[in-house]
């Protein structure tokens, strides 16, 4: 098969849009998407300082990857990366590695945060401990301490590497649970008091093709995967929409295309966020889920 | 055809595979039951499109996509 602009032998085809790419095209064809959803939702602006949400696995490695290309040349843009350990013994670690030799490389200043030093457990003790799923503590305390360490260093903008799959995902998951707030949230662009304003550069890319960027640039793509299992209902969730991709090429981008045009038109999130009493980061509730997970009631 | 192909998914698994003259690697895959929207299929080392036809080389699948 031949790459559809030069004839050169394809690396890919993309079923949705019948599309083959070479490997420089299919490069270009990445980050054209990435640089017009920029664009579009006004992500990232002049005078932003960026901090990239970098466990080290190869979403947040491609997004920190193609954003240094973006917006290296740029003085008025500056990038920080920031890594949480939560402390998975044997896994971790590993991730970990390829987090800190990447800002090295690039010359990104990172900063590392443990669960251990930000609640003084780690998330291998706490599960031991609680009753919790592991990706409920984990998913609630990793957005709490992301969200604390981008704030103290005075970052307007969170980007993490949430991908076509994870969005297509949540959207459904939203739908089915009928939880029209969290949608709400969803929306690019959304803020609310103390949270630094989250964005999602990878949103128009498919997990599969976000790996194959990566492989393609020479990345570490890590296929290890966390020793816990993952969240019940996003496992079906993905199953179900990877074999309705499959049979119906685009499902993915329909997902999300019509999510963007019902975010268009629904007001903003009735949820109000409050300062939680206990701890005084943003909550909805008085005393925040963090501080309800680690028991400080 | 008996092509010899490796599965890398958390461990490596080889084996040996009949596929049919002229099938295409999703083809290959369907019959693997991989979903092809988590893998990405190697020939020689390099990516190839999905829709291209199976030919007698070294192939490799690997899972892109896990769990959590």
């Amino acid at each position: 098969m031949k790459c559809q602009r030069c004839n050169k032998a394809a690396v890919v085809f993309q079923k949705y849009s019948n599309a083959h790419f070479c490997k420089p095209h299919f490069i270009e064809d990445v980050e054209r998407k990435i640089k017009r959803d920029i664009r579009k939702f006004g992500m990232i602006k002049k005078g932003e300082r960026v901090a990239i949400a970098l466990s080290g696995g190869k979403d947040s490695t491609v997004l920190l990857y193609i954003l240094h290309r973006i917006f290296n040349e740029r003085p008025d843009i500056e990038l920080t990366a920031i890594t949480i350990d939560e402390g998975i013994k044997g896994y971790r670690e590993n991730t970990l590695e390829h987090a800190i030799k990447l800002t090295c490389e690039l010359g990104i200043s990172h900063t590392i945060r443990s669960f251990k030093e930000g609640f003084g457990i780690t998330l291998d003790e706490l599960v031991a401990k609680e009753k919790h799923a592991a990706c409920t503590l984990c998913g609630v305390l990793r957005k709490n301490l992301l969200n604390k360490v981008a704030r103290e260093l005075g970052a307007s903008k969170l980007a993490i590497g949430h991908n076509l799959d994870d969005e297509a995902q949540t959207i459904l998951m939203n739908y089915l649970r009928g939880d029209m707030d969290r949608l709400k949230r969803m929306s690019p662009g959304i803020t609310q008091l103390g949270l630094v304003m989250r964005i999602k550069p990878l949103r128009s890319i498919p997990e599969k093709e976000v790996a194959l960027y990566g492989l393609l640039n020479d990345l570490p793509v890590s296929t290890d995967e966390c020793p816990y299992a993952g969240e019940a209902l996003r496992n079906e969730i993905r199953e179900i929409i990877n074999n309705y991709e499959v049979r119906h090429p685009g499902t993915k981008y329909s997902l999300l295309g019509g999510f963007d045009e019902i975010a268009s038109i629904m007001g903003p999130p009735a949820t109000q966020i409050v300062r939680c009493e206990k701890c005084g980061e943003p909550s909805s509730v008085a005393i925040c889920k963090t501080c309800r997970l680690l028991g400080r009631l | 055809m008996k092509i010899g192909i490796k599965i890398l998914s958390g461990g490596v698994r080889e084996q040996e595979l009949d596929v049919k003259e002229g099938s295409t690697y999703e083809e290959m895959l369907e019959s693997l039951h991989i979903n092809p929207e988590i893998v990405i299929v190697f020939r020689n080392g390099n990516p190839v499109p999905l829709d291209e036809k199976v030919s007698g080389d070294n192939v490799d699948i690997i899972r892109v996509v896990t769990g959590g």
